[in-house]
C-alpha cells in the first residue's frame, strides 16, 4: 500500500533547478531512506513535501488525496509531520508548553469551556497535561518539564523534538538528519528509538547523511543528486550501486 | 476639462513630486542599508522646512546659507538619532518592531520641540523672484524652476555618491547583503550611521524644497511620513529608482485629483492606492 | 517580626492578593474625597482597557500594529451616532459596538494579518488613517471636524429600585472598573485555552506552529478581533462618560499613548497595560507643564524604554515582589 506518492515533482528557484521531475513513492509500514549529497535537492523535497515550498510542476498524493500545493497547516492535519534540524521548538516556552502546543491538532477547541464550566475544563486541561507529560517521560525528559526549551543542552532539545511530533499522532514522519552532530552512543539511540516508533506511525522517510543509519533502519532507499532520482532500493543494492559510489566517493567526505 | 488648467496642476504636482521623491529615497536608503523604517523622518522633513524658513524670515540670512545650514544641522541630528535611538536596537529579537517604536519616540519628541518652539502657528517663506516664465497660456514659477533644478542636481549627486565613491559603493554593498554583513559580524555603525545621516538630510532638503510653496508648521511631519510610506512601499522597500518615479508620479496625481476631490477624499485615495498595492503587488513596482 | 511574618504568607497566597487588590479598588472612591482624582481613574480605566485590547495584537502575536486607534475611535463613534443621531437607547449602543468592530477587525485583519513587520504596521496606519479623514469627512452623519455632542447618559431601571443614573464620575468609576475585571477575566480564560496555546506557539515561532497543523492566519484574526472589539469597549465607555465624541479619537493621538502604555507598563502581559495606563493618566497630573513638554517627556521616556526595558515595568515588578514576599531557601 502506498502512503505517499511523489509524481514528476520540479523545483525551480530562478534560473536554478532544484528538482527535476522526481518520482519517489513510500509504501506502508517502511521505513525509507532519503540520501543525496549536499545539494542534491534532498531539502528542498523535504520542504515541498511539508509544504513550505510550493513545487513548480508535480503531485504529491498521501493516502490517495492530492497534498500538492496545500498551506503547511493543512498537510500536517492530514497526518504528515517532520522533524527539522535547528530551529523546531518554541524557545520560550517549556517544555512541557511545547508538547502541549504541538497536541493541537488532536485536541479539540476549548474557549467554551474555559468561559462556562470552570472544573469541565479544569478537566480537560489536566488530561492534556498528563498526556504531554507521559510523552515527557517516554523520551526521558520528565525531570525538565518545566524548563524552557532555549535552555535545554542540545540532545535534549533533539528528544524534546520527538515527543513533540509524537504528540501529533503522525501518520507519515519526515526526519531530517536525525543524527546529525551526534556521537556513535547517541546515534544508535536514535536508530533505536526510530524503530520503536515506526510501530506507531504509517511509514518514516528519513533523510540522513549517515550511510550507516540508513543501512542499519532503512527497508529502501532513495539516492538522488542535482535533483535527479539516481538510484532507488534495498540499501545493499544501493550501496553496490556504481554510480552511487561514484557520486559519494566524488563528494563525501566521511560515511 | 481645459488642457491648461491640467497641465498647471501637473506641473504643480511634478514639483510636489520631487518633494515627495527627495523624502521618500531617504526613507527607502535607510531601510535599504538598515532594514528599518524611520518613523521620525517626518519630523526632521517638517524641522527642515520651519529651521530654513525661520532663518531666512527671522534671521534674515540669505537663501543658500540658511539652506546649508539647516542640512548640516539636520544630517548632524540625524546621525546622533541613529546612534543614539537605531543602533542599538539592531541586535535585539525583534529589531524592525524596536526601531520603529523608538522612531515614533523621537517622532513626539521632535514633534513637541517644534511646537514648543514656534507653536502651531506658520511660518511664512517669501520666496526672492516673483514671477516667472510664461510657457503658452501657463506660468513657470521662479520657485518651482529653483526646486526643479536643486532636485534634479541632488538626485545625480546621490547617484554618483553611491555609484563611484568608496564610501557609497560600502553602503550599498551592506544594502545589498544586509543580513549577510551583519552574520559576518563586522562593525558596520559608520556605513550605518551615514546612511541614516544622509537619508535625513534629504527630508531636510524636501522641507527645504516645500517651503516656498507650502505652509510650514509642526504638524507637517505627520502627513509627510505617511504620504513617505505610501511612496516607498509601492515603490519597492529598498528600491531608489521605485521612490524616485511613484513619488513624482503621486504628486502629479494628487495635483490632478485635489483639483475635483475634498482634501480628505484626496487623502483617502493615496491610502487605497498603497492598499491595493499591497494586495496586488506587495514587493512594490521596482522590487530591489 | 511575628506580624511581619504573618503578613508575608498571607501576600504569598495569589487568592488573597489579588482579591484584596479588587477590593482595594472598589472601596477606593468611598476614601478618596477628590472628585478630580476620581475622574482622572475613570480615565485611567477606559484607557487601560484600551490598552488590554491593543496589546492583544502588540504583546501576543508580537506584530505592531500603527491602526488600533482605529477601534477604540470606531467604538466611540458608532455609541454616538446611534444614540444621538438614531436615538438608540445607549445600553443598546454596546452589543452594537462589538459587533461593527468585530466585522471591522475581520475585515482588516484578513487584509493586514497576511503581512508582517514593516508593512502590517503601514497597512494597519493607512486603514487607520482612512477610516480618520472618513469620518473627517462625512460631516452629515458623523459632524466632521467637530464630532458629535449630546449623548444621553446611560441609566439601569431595576423595578422597585431606584433609578441609577451613570453621569458622575463616582458611578463611572464603577461602570468602568467593572468593564476593565470582565475583560481582564474573558482575556485570562481565552489565553488559558487551546487558543492561547496555539497563539503563544505561533508568536515563538510561527513557521514550526504550521508545520504543527497550526493555521496562522486564522488565529491572528481571532486574537486581532479579540482586540479589536475590548478597545471599543473603551470607546463606548469613553462615549458614554465624556457624552460627546469628536475625531481625536480615531487619530495617531491614541496610538501613541496606546504604544507608550504597552511599552512602559508591560507587553504580553494582563496587568501590564493597566499599569501603563496608571503612568499615562499620572505623570501629566505630577507634571503638571503643558501639554507640549509632557509629550516630549513621553517621547524620551518611549524611547529609553525600548532600548534598556523593552519588556516594560510590569515583569520587573512581579519579579521584585516574588523576591520580597517569597522566603529565601
Amino acid at each position: 500500500m502506498v502512503t505517499l506518492e511523489v509524481r514528476k515533482l520540479t523545483k525551480d528557484f530562478g534560473g536554478l533547478r532544484a528538482l527535476n521531475a522526481i518520482d519517489f513513492d513510500v509504501y506502508e509500514g517502511e521505513i525509507a531512506g532519503l540520501v543525496g549529497p549536499n545539494g542534491s535537492g534532498k531539502s528542498t523535497l523535504f520542504n515541498v513535501i511539508i509544504g513550505l515550498i510550493p513545487p513548480t510542476e508535480g503531485q504529491v498524493t498521501y493516502k490517495g488525496e492530492l497534498v500538492t500545493g496545500l498551506r503547511p497547516d493543512q498537510i500536517a492535519q492530514r497526518g504528515i509531520v517532520a522533524m527539522f534540524q535547528g530551529n523546531s521548538l518554541f524557545p520560550n516556552l517549556t517544555a512541557k508548553e511545547n508538547v502541549m502546543a504541538s497536541m493541537h491538532m488532536r485536541s479539540k477547541s476549548d474557549v467554551l469551556s474555559s468561559f462556562f464550566s470552570n472544573k469541565g475544563h479544569r478537566r480537560k486541561k489536566d488530561k492534556l497535561e498528563h498526556k504531554a507529560m507521559e510523552l515527557l517521560d517516554f523520551v526521558g525528559l520528565k525531570e525538565c518539564s518545566h524548563v524552557p526549551a532555549k535552555n535545554l543542552p542540545h540532545g535534549e532539545q533533539r528528544e524534546l523534538q520527538i515527543a513533540m511530533i509524537l504528540a501529533t499522532e503522525p501518520g507519515l514522519l519526515l526526519l531530517d538528519e536525525p543524527t546529525a552532530g551526534m556521537n556513535p552512543e547517541e546515534t544508535l539511540r536514535i536508530m533505536n528509538l526510530i524503530q520503536t516508533i515506526r510501530q506507531m506511525v504509517s511509514a518514516i522517510i528519513v533523510v540522513e547523511h549517515n550511510m550507516r543509519v540508513i543501512m542499519g533502519i532503512c527497508q529502501r532507499v532513495t539516492v538522488i543528486d542535482f535533483g535527479v532520482k539516481i538510484a532507488e532500493g534495498t540499501p545493499s543494492e544501493v550501496s553496490s550501486n556504481k554510480e552511487v559510489i561514484s557520486v559519494y566517493l566524488g563528494k563525501q567526505r566521511h560515511a | 476639462m481645459e488642457v491648461t488648467v491640467f497641465a498647471q496642476q501637473a506641473l504643480c504636482g511634478l514639483t510636489n513630486g520631487m518633494a515627495y521623491a527627495m523624502f521618500a529615497i531617504g526613507l527607502t536608503l535607510i531601510f535599504g542599508v538598515m532594514g528599518t523604517l524611520n518613523i521620525a523622518h517626518g519630523e526632521i522633513y517638517m524641522l527642515g522646512a520651519l529651521a530654513f524658513s525661520s532663518f531666512v524670515t527671522y534671521l534674515g540670512i540669505n537663501y543658500l546659507l540658511a539652506a546649508l545650514i539647516t542640512l548640516a544641522l539636520l544630517g548632524v541630528a540625524g546621525i546622533a538619532i541613529s546612534r543614539i535611538a537605531v543602533l542599538p536596537l539592531l541586535n535585539s529579537p525583534n529589531p524592525l518592531l524596536s526601531v520603529l517604536l523608538s522612531t515614533i519616540g523621537v517622532s513626539i519628541f521632535l514633534t513637541n520641540i517644534a511646537l514648543s518652539i514656534w507653536g502651531a502657528s506658520t511660518v511664512p517663506l517669501e520666496f526672492p523672484l516673483r514671477g516667472g516664465i510664461p510657457v503658452g497660456a501657463m506660468e513657470l514659477s521662479w520657485a518651482r524652476i529653483a526646486i526643479s533644478g536643486v532636485s534634479v542636481v541632488v538626485i545625480v549627486t546621490l547617484h554618483l555618491f553611491l555609484s563611484r565613491t568608496l564610501m557609497g559603493r560600502k553602503i550599498r554593498a551592506v544594502a545589498q547583503n544586509r543580513i549577510g554583513a551583519r552574520l559576518v559580524g563586522i562593525n558596520l555603525d559608520r556605513e550605518y550611521s551615514l546612511a541614516f545621516g544622509i537619508g535625513c538630510a534629504l527630508a531636510a532638503l524636501a522641507g527645504i524644497l516645500s517651503a516656498p510653496v507650502w505652509v510650514a508648521s509642526p504638524y507637517l511631519g505627520q502627513s509627510m511620513i505617511l504620504t513617505g510610506f505610501v511612496v516607498v512601499i509601492v515603490g519597492g522597500l529598498g528600491s531608489i529608482r521605485g521612490a524616485l518615479v511613484v513619488g513624482l508620479l503621486l504628486g502629479i496625481l494628487q495635483s490632478i485629483f485635489g483639483y475635483f476631490l475634498s482634501v480628505y477624499y484626496r487623502d483617502a485615495f493615496t491610502f487605497a492606492v498603497l492598499i491595493i498595492t499591497l494586495l496586488l503587488k506587495p514587493g512594490g513596482l521596482f522590487q530591489r | 517580626m511575628r506580624t511581619l511574618s504573618k503578613m508575608r504568607t498571607l501576600l504569598q497566597n495569589r487568592w488573597f492578593t489579588m482579591p484584596a487588590f479588587c477590593a482595594l479598588l472598589i472601596v477606593a472612591p468611598l476614601i478618596l474625597r477628590s472628585e478630580y482624582v476620581i475622574h482622572c481613574l475613570v480615565l485611567t480605566f477606559i484607557l487601560a482597557i484600551f490598552a488590554l485590547g491593543y496589546d492583544l495584537v502588540v504583546g501576543r502575536t508580537g506584530q505592531v500594529s500603527l491602526g488600533h486607534q482605529a477601534f477604540f475611535g470606531v467604538g466611540a463613534y458608532v455609541t454616538a451616532v446611534l444614540a444621538v443621531r438614531l436615538q438608540l437607547s445607549p445600553w443598546l449602543c454596546l452589543p452594537a459596538c462589538l459587533i461593527f468592530a468585530l466585522i471591522l477587525s475581520v475585515v482588516i485583519g484578513y487584509i493586514s494579518l497576511r503581512m508582517r513587520g514593516a508593512f502590517f504596521a503601514i497597512v494597519t496606519l493607512a486603514f487607520a488613517m482612512m477610516i480618520w479623514l472618513f469620518v473627517k469627512g462625512w460631516r452629515g452623519v458623523t459632524g466632521g471636524e467637530f464630532g458629535i455632542v449630546g449623548i444621553p447618559p446611560l441609566t439601569i431601571s431595576i423595578p422597585l429600585l431606584p433609578r441609577i443614573t451613570f453621569d458622575s464620575p463616582f458611578s463611572f468609576y464603577y461602570l468602568t472598573l467593572a468593564f476593565l475585571l470582565l475583560s481582564i477575566y474573558c482575556l485570562s480564560r481565552v489565553l488559558d485555552s487551546r487558543l492561547g496555546r496555539a497563539v503563544a506557539a505561533l508568536r515563538e515561532n510561527e513557521e514550526r506552529a504550521s508545520t504543527l497543523g497550526i493555521n496562522a492566519l486564522r488565529y491572528y484574526i481571532v486574537v486581532f478581533a479579540l482586540g479589536g472589539m475590548v478597545s471599543s469597549l473603551a470607546g463606548f465607555a469613553y462615549a458614554a462618560y465624556m457624552a460627546s465624541v469628536t475625531p481625536i479619537v480615531l487619530s495617531v493621538n491614541y496610538m501613541i499613548k496606546g504604544l507608550i502604555m504597552i511599552i512602559v507598563g508591560g507587553s504580553g502581559t494582563l496587568g501590564g497595560p493597566l499599569l501603563g495606563a496608571f503612568i499615562v493618566v499620572l505623570i501629566p497630573e505630577l507634571l503638571r507643564a503643558t501639554q507640549e513638554l509632557q509629550l516630549i517627556f513621553f517621547g524620551v521616556v518611549l524611547v529609553v524604554f525600548v532600548i534598556l526595558m523593552p519588556q516594560g515595568i510590569y515583569p520587573s515588578l512581579v519579579r521584585l515582589w516574588k523576591r520580597k514576599i517569597t522566603p529565601r531557601r
